[in-house]
Order: C-alpha cells, then sequence, then structure tokens
C-alpha cells in the first residue's frame, strides 16, 4: 500500500497553530499549575471586603487586627495561643519590675531590634511616641484605657519607666502585643504621616510589602526579625466577603486557612468535603453575645417587662443554632474572663432560666396581660441577624410582638449609636478576657450612649452603686479582691437586668492539615488569640 | 462627521457632571455618616467628629462639592474614605481585570450567539430551534451568581480544574487566563443567551421582507440570500443591541466578580456602597457613565460602516 505524506506549509502551519492552541489550553487548564502550593507562601482567606487601617492604633475590624498582629509586636506578649496575664512572656521588653503600689512599671527593653525597611533600630523614644499617641491622639481608638498612663519617662535608650495615676495591677496586659498596646515606629509616623497607616512599620516576623484594594495584602519575612529569620517567604491575605466563595477556595486548598461560619452544619460540610481533614479551631475570647434593654424606650424601663425577656430566652435553642460555637451563660461577663460570676455563684432568685410562665405572668403583673408590641433596628449580618430572629421567636412565644426593622450593618451601627435607635439592641463584643473591659464599655454610668463619654452602654443604664463597686474592683491589687468586687457588679446587673447575657460565641477557623503554625494547638480546645486569627510567628510554616 | 463626534463627547460629559452632581448631594444627604462605618461600634461622639474634621466632612455641603469638582479638573478623584488610598489607582488598579471580563464575555457572547441565532431563524419551529429557544430562555432567567456557582461546581468542584477565588496576577498571562475562564464562561453564557434571542427575531423579522421574497423570486440559491442579504441587515441591529447590551454586561459582571472574589469596578463599587465610601461610589459611576457614553459612541460610528447609507449631519 502506497501512503504519501504530502507536506505543504500551509499545512505545517495549521499544525503548529493547532498543537500551540492546545498547549496553551492545557496550561491553562492544568490543574497542578492552578493550585500547586507554594512552598514558603502561606495564604489567608479573610471575610473581610477591604483593609480599613493598618495602624495599631485605630483598627478595630477583624480583618486589620488579623494582619496588625503580624506586623507589630508589644512590650510583652501573650505566649501564643493562651490570653491571660499569667501567660504573659516578654517580647520587645526583655524584663520588667512593677513596684509594690502598682503605680510604676519599669520596662528593660530588648538591645539590636530593627524597624523594618530601614528605619533604624528600636529604643526607648518609640515606646513613648507609641503610648503617649494612643493615650491622646484624638484618632487613637484606645484612649480610655491608656488614660491611667500620668508620665512616661525615658532614663536611656533602652529603659522604660510608666507611672500610673491610680494603682493597675494588671496594667501588664494593656502593653502587651494587642490593640494599643503595640509599638509604633516614631521616626517612621513623622516621614509618612498619615499614609502610615496604608504602609505600616513594625518590628514584628513580618513586614508590609502591598495591598491590593478589595484584593488583599501581603507581607513578607523580615530577615532582621530579632527572634530569627522567618520559615515563611510570605504571607498572602484575601478579602473574600463571599461565604460561598470562601468555602469552594479553601476546599480547593487556594488558600490555607480561612474564617468559618458560626455555624455547626456549615463546618462539617467544609470538612467533609474537603481532601485532606482540614482542622477546625475556635478562636475565642468567645464574643460576649447580649441583648441590651433600652431604658427610654417604655415598658423597658419597668424591671418586670426585662424580667420577662430574661426568662422568656432559651439559651439552647441558639445552642442548637450555632452548634459547639456558642457557649450559653446566665452571669454578664463570659465564663473564660478573670472576674466572671460563676453559675454556682449566681444567687437561686438572680438565675433567669427559661420559663415561658413566669414570663407570662410578670407581663400580666406589669399590667400587660395581653402581650405587648416592640420594634428595634438590626443589623443584616448574618451573626446579628441570626440572633435576632431567633430572640424575636422566642419573645414571641410569652406574648411579646418585636417588630426587626433590618438595615445594613453601617446604617444599623449610625442608627443604635449616632441615631439612639431600637429598644433591644444585639451586640457581641469580645475583649482582653477579664471582667473590667466589658463593664467598662457597656455599663459604667460613663458608657451610657446617651452620654459624650458614651461607647457601648446600649441599654443607658447608670447605675452609682455599680460604679462603685467597679472602681473599687479596678484599684484592688489583690486579684481575689478584684475579682471579689467584679462579682459584686456582675450581682447588681443581674438585679438591675439593664441587658440580658446569652452566652459566648467563638470565632471557628479552619486549617489545611500541612500548616504548621509553630506552636501546639489542642484540637477541640479554644485556642485564645485576640486578633481572632492565628498569630503567625518565625516558626509558622506551611 | 468630526463635529458630531465632538458634538456626542460634550453632551456625554455634561451627562457624567449632571450624574455626578445628583449622586454627590444625594448619597450624602441619603446614606449617612461614613464615620460609623469606619470606626465602626467603637465610634464615639468625639471620635467621630475628630474624624469628620481630618476627612473634610464638616465643611458644608456646597463647599465639599467644589472642592471635590476642583479636584475632578484636575483629574484628582479624591481618597477613599475607608482605606485612604487614592480613587483614581484603585479603580485603574482593577479596570484590567473589568475589561478583560468584559470583553471576554461580550466576544463569547457574540461568537456563539450570531450563529445560533441564525440557525434557530432559518430553522424555526424545528426541533433545533426549540432546543436553542429553551436553552437561551434559561440562560437569561438565570441570574448571574447561579451560573457562577453552577459552573464552580462542574469546573472546580467536579473536575478540579480552575481556581475559584481571585483574579491572578495582570503581568503574568497563564494565571490571568486562568482566573478569567470561569468568570468569562459564565458572563458569555448569559450573554450568548441574549444575542441568541436578538439575532433570532431580527433574522425572522429580515426573513418576512418583501425583497428577501423578490430574491428567492429571482432564483438566488439560499446561501446567497442569508449570507449577502440577511446577515448584513441583521448586523445593523444586532451591534447597536450589543453595544447596548455592553451595559448589562456591567451589570452582571458585579455580582460575576463578588460570586468569584475577583478584582474589578464591580467589586470597588459594592464595596464601598457597603461602607459608606462616597468618595469611591462617585468614582467608580464617573468611570461606568464614561464607559456607556464611549460605547454609546462607539456603536454609533460603527453603523456608518455597516450601513452605507446611515450619515450623520
Amino acid at each position: 500500500m502506497n501512503r504519501s505524506w504530502n507536506f505543504n506549509r500551509r499545512s505545517v502551519l495549521k499544525g503548529l497553530g493547532t498543537s500551540g492552541a492546545l498547549v496553551a489550553f492545557a496550561n491553562v487548564m492544568n490543574p497542578t499549575l492552578a493550585f500547586a502550593r507554594q512552598s514558603g507562601v502561606l495564604h489567608v482567606g479573610l471575610d473581610g471586603r477591604d483593609m480599613g487601617t493598618l495602624h495599631p492604633h485605630v483598627a478595630t475590624a477583624a480583618q486589620d487586627t488579623a494582619v496588625i498582629s503580624s506586623i507589630f509586636n508589644g512590650l510583652v506578649r501573650y505566649v501564643p495561643g493562651k490570653v491571660s496575664v499569667e501567660a504573659i512572656e516578654p517580647d520587645l521588653a526583655e524584663s520588667w519590675t512593677v513596684s509594690d503600689d502598682f503605680k510604676q512599671y519599669s520596662f528593660k527593653l530588648r538591645h539590636g531590634v530593627k524597624w523594618h525597611k530601614g528605619y533604624g533600630e528600636f529604643t526607648s523614644e518609640d515606646v513613648k511616641f507609641s503610648l503617649l499617641n494612643v493615650r491622646d491622639s484624638v484618632q487613637s481608638t484606645f484612649r480610655p484605657i491608656f488614660s491611667n498612663i500620668e508620665r512616661i519617662d525615658t532614663p536611656d535608650k533602652y529603659e522604660v519607666v510608666i507611672a500610673l495615676k491610680t494603682p493597675d495591677p494588671v496594667f501588664i496586659a494593656v502593653v502587651s502585643g494587642w490593640q494599643g498596646g503595640y509599638v509604633i515606629c516614631k521616626k517612621a509616623v513623622e516621614v509618612l504621616g498619615d499614609t502610615y497607616k496604608n504602609q505600616p512599620v513594625g518590628t514584628g516576623p513580618f513586614q508590609f510589602e502591598e495591598f491590593r484594594p478589595k484584593e488583599r495584602v501581603s507581607l513578607v519575612a523580615n530577615p532582621d526579625y530579632y527572634g530569627g529569620t522567618p520559615k515563611l517567604k510570605r504571607i498572602i491575605y484575601s478579602y473574600i466577603p463571599d461565604q460561598t466563595a470562601r468555602r469552594y477556595a479553601f476546599v480547593q486548598q487556594e488558600i490555607d486557612i480561612m474564617k468559618g461560619a458560626a455555624n455547626e452544619d456549615w463546618l462539617s460540610e467544609v470538612v467533609n468535603a474537603s481532601k485532606d481533614k482540614p482542622l477546625v479551631d475556635l478562636l475565642g475570647p468567645g464574643r460576649n453575645v447580649v441583648i441590651h434593654l433600652k431604658r427610654s424606650v417604655p415598658p423597658l424601663d419597668n424591671l418586670k417587662i426585662r424580667l420577662a425577656i430574661a426568662h422568656a430566652i432559651n439559651r439552647e435553642d441558639y445552642q442548637r443554632f450555632f452548634g459547639r460555637v456558642f457557649e450559653p451563660n446566665f452571669g454578664p461577663i463570659p465564663l473564660e474572663y478573670f472576674g466572671a460570676i460563676e453559675p454556682n455563684e449566681i444567687p437561686q432568685n438572680l438565675l433567669y432560666k427559661h420559663d415561658p410562665d413566669r414570663a407570662r405572668q410578670l407581663l400580666a403583673e406589669a399590667g400587660f396581660k395581653d402581650g405587648l408590641k416592640l420594634e428595634t433596628v438590626v443589623s443584616e449580618r448574618g451573626d446579628y441577624l441570626g440572633l435576632a430572629q431567633i430572640g424575636k421567636q422566642q419573645l414571641s412565644k410569652v406574648g411579646i410582638d418585636l417588630k426587626l426593622n433590618v438595615l445594613d450593618n453601617a446604617s444599623w451601627v449610625a442608627a443604635i449609636i449616632k441615631e439612639k435607635k431600637g429598644s433591644l439592641v444585639w451586640s457581641t463584643a469580645a475583649r482582653y478576657p477579664s471582667a473590667e473591659t466589658l463593664i467598662r464599655e457597656f455599663w459604667i454610668c460613663a458608657a451610657d450612649v446617651t452620654k459624650p463619654t458614651g461607647v457601648q452602654g446600649f441599654a443607658e443604664y447608670c447605675n452609682a452603686k455599680l460604679d462603685t463597686a467597679y472602681q473599687t474592683a479596678i484599684a484592688a491589687a489583690d486579684p481575689k479582691e478584684r475579682a471579689k468586687y467584679f462579682k459584686q457588679v456582675q450581682t447588681i446587673l443581674l438585679e438591675d437586668m439593664p441587658s440580658v447575657t446569652l452566652g459566648s460565641l467563638a470565632t471557628p477557623v479552619l486549617r489545611q492539615s500541612y500548616v504548621d503554625l509553630g506552636y501546639q494547638v489542642k484540637e477541640g480546645t479554644t485556642v485564645l488569640s485576640l486578633p481572632y486569627m492565628y498569630y503567625f510567628t518565625e516558626k509558622t510554616n506551611v | 462627521m468630526s463635529r458630531v463626534i465632538v458634538a456626542r463627547i460634550v453632551f456625554m460629559l455634561a451627562a457624567i457632571f449632571v450624574v455626578l452632581t445628583a449622586l454627590f448631594f444625594g448619597i450624602r444627604l441619603g446614606v449617612g455618616d461614613p464615620t460609623i462605618a469606619i470606626q465602626g461600634t467603637y465610634a464615639t461622639a468625639e471620635s467621630m467628629q475628630a474624624l469628620r474634621e481630618a476627612l473634610g466632612l464638616d465643611k458644608p455641603l456646597w463647599e465639599q462639592y467644589l472642592i471635590y469638582m476642583a479636584g475632578l479638573l484636575r483629574g484628582d478623584l479624591g481618597v477613599s474614605l475607608q482605606n485612604g488610598q487614592p480613587v483614581l489607582t484603585q479603580i485603574l488598579a482593577v479596570v484590567p481585570y473589568t475589561l478583560d471580563l468584559t470583553v471576554v464575555g461580550l466576544l463569547i457572547g457574540v461568537v456563539l450567539g450570531v450563529p445560533l441565532g441564525f440557525v434557530a431563524a432559518v430553522r424555526r419551529n424545528t426541533k433545533l430551534d426549540h432546543v436553542i429557544r429553551v436553552m437561551t430562555l434559561s440562560g437569561v432567567s438565570v441570574p448571574p451568581f447561579i451560573m457562577g456557582y453552577f459552573l464552580i461546581i462542574i469546573f472546580v468542584i467536579g473536575l478540579g480544574l480552575f481556581p475559584v477565588a481571585g483574579g491572578g496576577e495582570l503581568d503574568e498571562p497563564l494565571s490571568r487566563m486562568r482566573y478569567l475562564f470561569l468568570p468569562g464562561l459564565s458572563l458569555g453564557l448569559i450573554m450568548t443567551s441574549y444575542i441568541t434571542r436578538l439575532a433570532r427575531t431580527t433574522v425572522l423579522e429580515i426573513l418576512s421582507k418583501d425583497f428577501i421574497r423578490t430574491a428567492k423570486a429571482k432564483g438566488l440559491d439560499q446561501r446567497t440570500i442569508l449570507v449577502h442579504h440577511v446577515l448584513r441587515l441583521s448586523l445593523v441591529t444586532i451591534v447597536t443591541l450589543v453595544g447596548l447590551y455592553a451595559t448589562i454586561t456591567i451589570g452582571s459582571s458585579v455580582v460575576i466578580e463578588t460570586v468569584f472574589s475577583r478584582p474589578g469596578v464591580g467589586r470597588l463599587i459594592v464595596g464601598a456602597v457597603a461602607q459608606s465610601d462616597y468618595m469611591v461610589v462617585q468614582g467608580t459611576i464617573i468611570f461606568y457613565a464614561a464607559f456607556v457614553g464611549i460605547v454609546n459612541l462607539l456603536v454609533d460610528l460603527t453603523y456608518t460602516i455597516i450601513d452605507p447609507r446611515i450619515r450623520y449631519e
């Protein structure tokens, strides 16, 4: 059989063209190219839409604090995975001493720590500048927490002495690596001015590389980090607000770590859909879930109505909805906080368990035998809306008809803070786990939102007896004494019931099994991490 | 002709000016205070006032307007209230991603839609026509995000072929194409449905014209009639409407960019609206208005090429 091969220019060109197109298509489709895990690069999927600010003294949003925690250091830090005064270890300060009256803290600083991007050596001047900035700057979000600082002296380059106005035995937690405690670079702030918030200069294991609006922030390893060169070359934090996209990206291992949804079914679905078994960690301290009952909205000024609402709440419903992420609680402060009142310490008459009959009886005693109607505003954000809808359902069972006006999150915040709208206000707050943080923000007289100093006192509550107990607690040096007065504050709150605490919500975070955080995290336990993202250290690796 | 183009550009600028002015005052009077969106629940009356002063929001509205317009004339779109970055830089950084998406979406739409519509019209009321019609009806009825998830389920979860979140690196063509495939296909399939339906209707209308009957009577073969008489004439209508669809593409791309967490002008505006970031909203609206204006101008000019009888005086 004769078989002839006719090659001409056209056929050769055609062949080349076709193979070129095939190779190009194969490359585009090549899964190994698409999702190859890049060695030394950690991909983190955040649920926020965009960066707000990377200035540690201003930032409060979770997507910002997550990034900040890798760039900055404090004088001291919590051992990764733990958050308590007992778990504090040296960071930028090598050692510290406290005066007997708890009014003076002296720090010896680490020598030879370098600021990122050639801004020179870290010294006591930076510490002074930083603490004064967080205490005095109008832009500083954390002014109230640092207002106790009276004077800062810097005897030499490596020594800082902080004098306090009133004794504070746990001040060391204030200057830890978190929020206002992060030390900022004096020289860089002077050079960069307002743009420091977009080009932060810190001393941490990773330095700022690039920000792409609404897309991502990337950090690169700081080769001069005092703890040694980090194992990771780069961390990329991507903004993936769409929960479904984040889930698929995680399942496909495009991202190594992601913020999860506070929903047990969702979490197990992601774990089951993933190839390698990823790990789910619950990051705490949990967000304290509270319904504040606005006093200025009648009949919420009536104690019986407030107690009826407390009795109408069934915490088991929340447990069913959120799963292990939710920890029910009857006291005002989460149980893992220092000074929290334990369930067995709450007097029986103040333990408002789920009791619809009692709730109806209280309503009748208050003159609302046939029930009552209330109206409030709520954020469309999934967690708030879920909480409010469950609450509405429970209240309706005792005859309280609550109308929910759903607003986008920004408008809701404006409505409750600026316009003082609403009647029942849901809040979820996580702070340094000691009772004073939540009491100061929500229940002392100065916190009342109707006052100029008011931050989150949505219940518009003020009781001089509570303020006195709170002041006595924070001035007490002996931890037992502090705890005793904090518990007294909580008993007063349970008597007056300005707000109903439901429990606390942890933040679920998922990590691929190949992520090595560089420190031990026991599966199934709550990992305490204030930025609500893992701390990435020089030892973290993928 | 050039006078017409100049007049159209002047008209476009005037339209942008009106849109922008309405937006400037509307958004400030309607949306409320962005300082709350920025500071969240930590906001106090004092800290909000400080931030308002720092952002220049304490000035009277007319003064803010004049400052903004003066900046605009210098090509300065202002600075994002949320992240402090210049608005123009942010838009320019994401425009290539949006252009990639819209161009690929439209291209797929035209390449698949015109022939499909043509075939459906010529084979009217046959099984093939019914299949095409049902498919295109589903295509226009399915919301863009469902289309996105549908493709994710097939290509990402099922076949593991493409990445799901992000836009790839602009300077790496392969990475850029890989991240473009699924969003481009989602948009392309939606556009295909629109364009198929449009092409079918247009061709059917032309087929019923007298001159087609005359052509048949003259004994011209089917192929000549379709290619020389029907196709050419139908393109005038199709190009006009495809031009209009380019603006629909922008609307769908907002959703698709969100589903695929892809950088782009759409995602920029959605984020800015959620965060009450006036500056970015204004900047992106100017971009959209200019885009729509330019597309319309190009469509008008294309007529004269396709149909030489059309003249602008």
